[in-house]
């Protein structure tokens, strides 16, 4: 048990997850032609609007729920709600935020953008402390607006007319994963403005708008829009009863801050906090870099049901180095 | 004189042979008929629909007393739509079913004053299980009604309701069938893998002297799928077989019509024109729904008896009718949006380029002064 401990944790996880990502893309996005559909509640972007999906986000369904009057959401239809909330903690529960880190098809792209960038040599963007803590409320703002805004079309607030029902899924219309994941199978038919309504219009050209900043932010910042995510937000509500855990053990920690050189969102604290023992953080997606990046014996643990899954070791850092150096 | 009796003659005898014509051949009349078709609505039909009702057979105010149950729940009382005008609805009965909207019972009605003694009503389910349906008469005109068992079983999907109409008039057999295609489903009742391109398809029924057929009327969410610009896949069965030579004609929401001989295999293809012009942007309905009609009409020389009435012809006339959309291209446009996403990325890659500009500080040597 021990040996079997010892080789993963001297294993290159970045490299694990490479692969997995490809695979979960090739399955979230692909998969319906094989006819995989692993759920209608995922907690991750796998895009309704991409028609050869094979599970689909939950952002679409919840946004849709909230859009009930309340005398119907809080009666026998709310039943349906809650069990769709369930399963989409109950997929959350499993892997917590490493959806984000593994498995997002739209935090693939960013990543392989990221690539991109490395090849042409352009230098990567990092935020100020402030602008980080700023930035990163903006995904609390759009969770709260992907639930009032549904909820004003079937509810009038303070005797307000309700919205029209062209305010419908609105987060999904200015998300990027609608215009940019339908296209990784040939369909294009997001990338229009829809002039049908002036709501639609406005929705239709903001969602274009961010596709444009989206490209352009994910080549010079590593994962750009994942600290916009309001998804992200959604699981740090659930992620304390996560089972998949990051522990880290402050007293072991130097504060060398190779961890948050390694973090690709740039969360600071997983380096300054050695008060906490979960460091999971709202905009952590559990890649699992810091664990790779830290030189200490056990001050970091990736651990399952309280099980160490993945752990920090001397050794596992330096051969990982070594062979870094040696692919060089 | 001569001239005078032969002129007599040739009129005597041109008035001769056409009363020979009026009493031998009173079939002939058969090939001038324009039978009525039937029709199968939502609404009862009115005199100015080309019905065979009369003035005093109008509906009372129009379903007066649904609108008035649909007022108390504060949602439609029946299939037909979305009256409510509190739901977006214009208050009059609607043309079109939801589809989104299961009902326990539906009914349709024809454009007859009262039932003929050859009008048979059936529903074929989407499992491919044909039932007979009741005919009923009511004061505002022929009622069929269909169950439509709520839940996800066997009526989960497209279900065919036909009536047939058979009456012998002048040595002339004439069928006419009137077809609706209904959806029953309900979003709860989930979406993927729910769709089965089988089910949800018009399907044929063997049983049915001419049907219309056509393919495609769903997309996979259960929306339907029909613009104005589609080709319109058509095929024509008689008793599940191929009919060729029928004549179709097709007319659009506003009137245009076209005229379409159906082919070897039954099949006859024909675009939708687009014909919703609205007068302006504003204006513009993205979900306005239309009704094309389809009227199939086709005759052969089949002699037979129905009903202890000899017949020598056979003279059939089918109808349908479904709902179609503007055009998505109509109100999309792949310009703005690609201009849009390419302007925003060169103003932001600017923006950061400008950015790092700015915050270059330049090298400064300083120098001692020894």
């Amino acid at each position: 048990m021990n040996k079997l401990q010892r080789i993963i944790n001297n294993s290159n996880i970045s490299r694990f997850r490479f692969y997995m990502q490809i695979l979960f893309f090739g399955l979230l996005i692909y998969g319906g032609h094989l006819a995989i559909n692993i759920g209608d509640q995922l907690p991750t972007f796998s895009c309704v609007f991409n028609a050869d999906r094979g599970g689909s986000c939950y952002l679409l369904g919840f946004q849709h729920q909230m859009a009930l009057p309340f005398n119907r959401l809080f009666s026998g239809r709310g039943i349906g709600v809650l069990i769709g909330l369930a399963s989409f903690v109950g997929w959350f529960i499993i892997l917590n935020k490493s959806w984000c880190g593994f498995i997002c098809p739209l935090g693939t792209m960013q990543d392989w953008l990221t690539k991109l960038r490395q090849k042409f040599r352009i230098r990567p963007a990092e935020y100020s402390a402030s602008m980080f803590a700023g930035l990163s409320t903006a995904k609390y703002f759009l969770l709260v607006l992907l639930i009032l805004i549904p909820m004003g079309m079937g509810n009038s607030f303070f005797g307000l007319p309700t919205l029209n029902h062209d305010f419908a899924v609105p987060f999904c219309m200015i998300c990027p994963g609608r215009t940019l994941l339908p296209v990784m199978t040939g369909d294009f038919s997001q990338l229009t403005i829809d002039f049908s309504s002036r709501t639609k219009m406005v929705l239709t050209v903001l969602g274009m708008a961010i596709t444009g900043i989206f490209l352009v932010g994910s080549i010079v910042k590593k994962r750009f829009f994942c600290l916009f995510c309001p998804m992200s937000a959604f699981h740090y509500i659930f992620s304390r009863a996560s089972l998949l855990r990051l522990n880290k053990d402050g007293a072991k920690c130097t504060k060398c801050g190779n961890c948050y050189r390694a973090c690709d969102v740039g969360i600071r604290a997983i380096a300054d906090d050695i008060e906490s023992k979960n460091i999971v953080m709202d905009d952590c997606m559990l890649c699992l870099k810091c664990v790779e990046a830290c030189p200490e014996n056990n001050c970091l643990t990736a651990s399952f049901l309280g099980i160490p899954v993945f752990q920090s070791t001397e050794q596992g850092f330096f051969k990982r180095q070594e062979d870094k150096c040696r692919d060089k | 004189m001569n001239m005078k009796n032969k002129s007599n003659s040739i009129t005597l005898g041109i008035l001769l042979s056409a009363a020979l014509l009026v009493i031998f051949f009173p079939s002939g009349k058969a090939y001038c008929r324009e039978i009525k078709p039937l029709w199968l609505t939502l609404a009862p039909a009115k005199p100015s629909d080309n019905a065979e009702i009369c003035e005093q057979h109008l509906p009372p105010a129009a379903d007066t007393v649904k609108r008035k149950a649909a007022k108390k729940n504060g949602r439609p009382a029946s299939s037909a739509g979305n009256r409510n005008p509190r739901y977006g609805g214009s208050g009059k009965p609607s043309r079109f079913e939801s589809e989104h909207r299961p009902m326990p019972k539906r009914n349709y009605w024809l454009n007859l004053n009262r039932p003929t003694p050859g009008l048979k009503a059936y529903i074929m389910r989407p499992d491919g299980a044909v039932e007979t349906t009741t005919v009923q008469p009511l004061l505002a005109g022929v009622q069929v009604q269909v169950d439509t068992p709520m839940g996800d079983g066997p009526a989960h999907g497209a279900n065919n309701v036909y009536v047939v109409d058979r009456h012998v008039v002048d040595d002339v057999l004439v069928v006419r069938t009137a077809k609706w295609l209904t959806i029953h489903h309900n979003c709860g009742w989930g979406h993927d893998h729910k769709f089965d391109e089988i089910r949800q398809t018009s399907q044929a029924n063997r049983d049915i002297p001419l049907e219309i057929v056509i393919d495609n009327l769903w997309d996979t969410n259960f929306h339907s799928r029909v613009m104005s610009g589609d080709e319109l896949h058509i095929r024509l069965l008689s008793n599940g077989r191929p009919v060729s030579g029928a004549k179709l004609t097709v007319t659009s929401d506003k009137g245009w019509s076209k005229k379409i001989t159906s082919g070897k295999d039954g099949a006859a293809r024909l675009q939708l024109i687009r014909d919703y012009y609205p007068a302006g942007w504003l204006s513009f309905k993205r979900e306005k729904k239309s009704a094309f009609k389809v009227l199939a009409e086709y005759e052969k020389a089949e002699p037979g008896v129905y009903q202890d009435s000899p017949y020598s012809r056979v003279l059939m006339s089918s109808t349908f009718s479904w709902r179609y959309y503007p055009a998505r291209q109509e109100y999309h446009s792949y310009a703005w949006g690609l201009g849009i996403a390419l302007v925003f990325s060169l103003v932001s890659g600017l923006g950061v380029y400008i950015h790092r500009e700015r915050r270059k500080k330049p090298m400064r040597e300083i120098v001692f002064d020894e």
